[in-house]
């Protein structure tokens, strides 16, 4: 709540003394090292005073572009004009600052903010000092096929990159400031004509309404739009690729791109965004057409898969094939534990593999694969802890649950899939049944920004289903 | 487009967030308290793989094929493949009781898992017991849940107990044994539901292939040794009634339309020698008719087959030698066929083949009306056999090969 008092503070305007300004601006700093109040005499003789952060603002051009020209006398013919003449600086980006809470703001975005003797206003001059790391390969989202450039942490970067992707003025990029501390601009996309005008309505007032501390990142956003809080599944899908941002604002959503972090957020989306990878598009029909439907059966595999065997192994064994049963019942004759217990462990096991390899450096985290996989694969079994086909389930919702291409989404498979495998093991095909049947009823709950999570698969809509089981083809539709 | 719930959420009765937290509870514990009492791991199970049925003073003896995981060779371990052949993997237990139910629970005494017969995919019935009636059983194992109504029946002279027993060198079990040699249809192939299907059915009667025991290879212990197929037990009402073998049971077989796997030798008239028939396939189809109330059969047989064996001097590419060999085959079929339905209609008068079953199905009304009858008309029913055959191929020669100075005569 600091801020909002602050806020509410520092609504005065600028007065025209400098001095007062001065010490209002000083007062607001303190003791901050990096805010530089640098005072001087124009070349006519005016008292100026330039405030800028020197760890944002690129004190070269600062000198060069804004400091040299007004110590220069050529100042002196057009001083009279005002501040608002100063056109002899050469540059771009200005902006008029009337207010100190906007000369605040603008002095921590990096601009340097200029105020002169007997003028209630000031200028601030853009001169960014940008430390951002290259446009690289996504690498949360690679395809093999398809554009390599991914979103960086610098907001104008990004959208620079979708802007080269959409050259129409009926993109509209809107920008807002989020964050108590960290005013983080975050920037509203969309294109006008293709989106409902109600969806924009609704969530600008939930922006509006959103209050937070910082963002650090777009989940804290994500998290605040959300309709429902308490789902584990994602509502809005984020990705790190300006052509998936692209392509969706083409199919009407809207994305929110926000300033230091690559992720930005799309939405509204369905359970089906989560399973489609942008190749999908971008490779033949029937190539991707194969592979969406494998990735939707395993999504499947990867949530039921240790339940179910669990399950018909400790309940239902005759419906095993009967050598297959046989094979079963022969790799687990030395195994001392209950099948639940030994696919808990496996299972349990295996993400904490997962989540230690993904922690680690590189280099490290092929020694942990290579450690666990021959821990979990082969000692564990020789051993006689856990059975083989055990190993070959586990592998297999593994690798299943990598097959989802957002990782927010397989985060969700490898999360739901104990519960369900708890009741797998307590009530066999029932309890399993009982838990998707549970499952289903909470996603045909779930909206996203008014979308129906399940749609268009569950209320039916033959256009929208046609892009789920096929892929959309080029501009036919 | 529905508006956003968080406002709602915000002011969310704590009255009902309680609630919520009460129908959880309520609901994890049905999870806990009703859970995991039925469960049985795997390590649990003795999985029976076959069942016999014998008869002991009057009482029945029933024997169970278990299949042992821990003799299955080291599947897991990697510590060496075992040395001990497939043999072994499976080991029985008998138990006597008044009826087959009470068999069955002192059975589960003489085991230390629980006995579990999901897997039973073969059943052998002994003639002895099947003398004596095949519906108890059969109600036993269409209404005991665990029993598989799609497991394999066959019958045996011997004891079933001592068929179970074996050890095949070859398959897992004999249980495995049974069931492949089902699956070739060296015999009938008919299971529990077939077996009381036509039981019940109007022809009241079955046919099950007869199993005999293999002599084993000299050195080999008894029980290493395979089942085989020997001829076929007809089944009158539910008893067994007579045992036929070759030639008898091709005819049977024939005519039940379950004829697959045979290699006849033909002779030819004025010829020294024989041509052997690889029978390719065969279809037999009855058809019904009643005519001036006088009921008659029509029963057509297609054989198609190809030579595989010619020890005449002739070559089977003569067209006039091809039709002579057809002709020949012909009439063998022919005979089969008559002397299968002399059995079945006048020495046990039982109908096999099903004939009733057609009458129902093309004549309803006339069945009802002399289903009474059924037993006299069938005993002197009109049956006209025909037999079309066809040889498709003469094989990888025409020529009769190895003839000694390659006299062929055209």
């Amino acid at each position: 709540m600091a801020l909002q008092t602050e806020k509410t503070q520092y609504k005065e305007k600028l007065t025209s003394s400098l001095d007062n300004n001065r010490e209002v601006l000083q007062e607001v700093f303190g003791e901050n090292t990096d805010i530089i109040f640098h005072r001087f005499l124009t070349g006519n003789h005016l008292s100026a005073l330039c405030v800028y952060c020197s760890s944002l603002c690129d004190t070269e051009r600062l000198e060069k572009q804004l400091l040299s020209p007004m110590l220069d006398g050529s100042f002196a013919a057009r001083s009279d004009a005002g501040i608002e003449s100063f056109t002899f600086v050469p540059m771009s980006s200005i902006q008029t600052v009337c207010t100190i809470n906007e000369a605040i703001l603008a002095i921590l975005n990096g601009q340097a903010l200029l105020l002169l003797e007997d003028q209630p206003m000031g200028r601030a001059y853009s001169l960014p000092k940008t430390a951002s790391r290259a446009v690289e390969e996504p690498s949360a989202e690679s395809t093999v096929r398809g554009p390599r450039e991914g979103f960086t942490e610098n907001l104008s970067i990004n959208l620079s990159l979708l802007r080269k992707r959409m050259k129409t003025p009926s993109l509209k990029l809107i920008t807002t400031t989020k964050g108590q501390y960290t005013n983080t601009e975050i920037v509203l996309a969309y294109v006008e004509g293709i989106i409902d005008p109600a969806l924009i309505k609704e969530v600008q007032s939930r922006l509006r309404k959103l209050k937070l501390e910082g963002v650090l990142e777009s989940h804290y956003i994500e998290k605040g739009l959300a309709d429902e809080q308490f789902s584990p599944f994602p509502q809005m899908l984020a990705t790190e690729r300006p052509d998936v941002v692209a392509a969706n604002l083409l199919e009407g959503r809207f994305a929110l791109l926000i300033d230091g972090t690559p992720f930005s957020l799309i939405a509204p989306v369905s359970i089906f965004s989560m399973l489609q990878s942008p190749e999908d598009y971008y490779e033949n029909k029937y190539m991707s057409l194969s592979v969406r439907w494998m990735r939707y059966f395993f999504a499947v595999i990867s949530i039921m898969l240790p339940s179910a065997y669990v399950a018909i192994t400790t309940f239902h064994q005759e419906m095993i094939p009967t050598v297959l049963l046989l094979s079963i019942s022969r790799a687990r004759e030395e195994i001392p534990f209950p099948a639940l217990v030994e696919a808990m462990i496996m299972e349990v096991s295996f993400e904490a593999l997962r989540e230690a390899g993904v922690r680690l450096p590189k280099q490290v985290g092929a020694a942990v694969s290579i450690v666990g996989a021959l821990i979990i694969g082969q000692a564990a079994t020789s051993a006689g802890i856990v059975s083989a086909p055990m190993v070959i389930i586990v592998a297999l919702t593994g690798i299943a649950s990598f097959m989802i291409p957002r990782y927010a989404a397989g985060i969700v498979t490898r999360l739901l899939r104990f519960p369900i495998m708890i009741l797998g093991g307590t009530l066999g095909l029932v309890g399993m049944m009982l838990g998707v049947i549970v499952l289903v009823i909470h996603l045909s709950s779930l909206r996203s920004f008014g979308t129906l999570y399940l749609s268009p698969a569950a209320p039916t809509s033959a256009k929208g289903l046609k892009d789920v089981r096929w892929c959309r083809g080029g501009t036919s539709e | 487009m529905t508006t956003c719930k968080r406002s709602e959420r915000e002011s969310f009765p704590v009255r009902s967030r309680w609630k919520t937290a009460f129908q959880a509870l309520t609901l994890f514990s049905f999870l806990l308290l009703a859970g995991c009492w039925d469960r049985i791991e795997v390590n649990d199970l003795a999985i029976i793989l076959a069942t016999g049925i014998d008869t002991k003073d009057d009482q029945v003896e029933l024997t169970a094929q278990i299949f042992i995981p821990r003799k299955a060779g080291s599947g897991s371990g990697g510590s060496g493949s075992s040395e001990a052949s497939q043999s072994g993997v499976t080991m029985i237990r008998t138990a006597v009781g008044s009826n087959v139910a009470e068999a069955m629970n002192r059975l589960q005494r003489k085991v230390s898992r629980n006995v579990f017969w999901g897997h039973c995919e073969v059943i052998v019935i002994s003639e002895q017991a099947s003398k004596q009636g095949l519906r108890q059983y059969l109600d036993f194992f269409l209404r005991y849940t665990q029993i598989r109504e799609h497991a394999y029946v066959f019958s045996t002279d011997q004891k079933a107990r001592d068929m179970l027993a074996l050890l095949p060198p070859l398959e897992r079990s004999s249980a495995e044994s049974l069931r492949e040699m089902s699956n070739l249809k060296l015999g009938t192939r008919v299971t529990v539901l077939n077996l009381a299907q036509s039981i019940e059915g109007p022809s009241r009667s079955a046919v099950l292939s007869r199993m005999l025991i293999l002599k084993p290879a000299s050195g080999q212990s008894t029980y290493t040794s395979d089942p085989y197929v020997r001829g076929l037990s007809l089944i009158k009402e539910d008893r067994y009634v007579k045992t036929v073998t070759e030639p008898m049971s091709v005819g049977v077989l024939m005519l039940l339309n379950q004829l697959n796997y045979i290699i006849m030798p033909v002779e030819i008239e004025g010829n020294e020698g024989n041509v052997s028939i690889r029978l390719i396939s065969m279809k037999t189809t009855l058809t019904p008719a009643i005519s001036n109330n006088e009921w008659s059969m029509k029963i057509k047989v297609d054989a198609k087959g190809e030579v595989v064996l010619n020890t005449t001097s002739k070559s089977i590419a003569d067209p006039q030698m091809n039709t002579m060999v057809e002709q020949q085959w012909k009439e063998k079929l022919t005979g089969l066929a008559k002397d299968a339905l002399m059995l079945s209609q006048k020495q046990l008068k039982t109908d096999f083949f099903g004939f009733s079953g057609q009458f129902r199905r093309h004549y309803p009304r006339k069945w009802k009306a002399q289903k009474r009858n059924w037993d006299e008309i069938f005993e002197n029913m009109k049956v006209e056999v025909r037999v079309d055959t066809l040889i498709t191929s003469s094989g990888k020669s025409t020529y009769p090969q190895g003839v000694p100075g390659q006299g062929v005569q055209y």
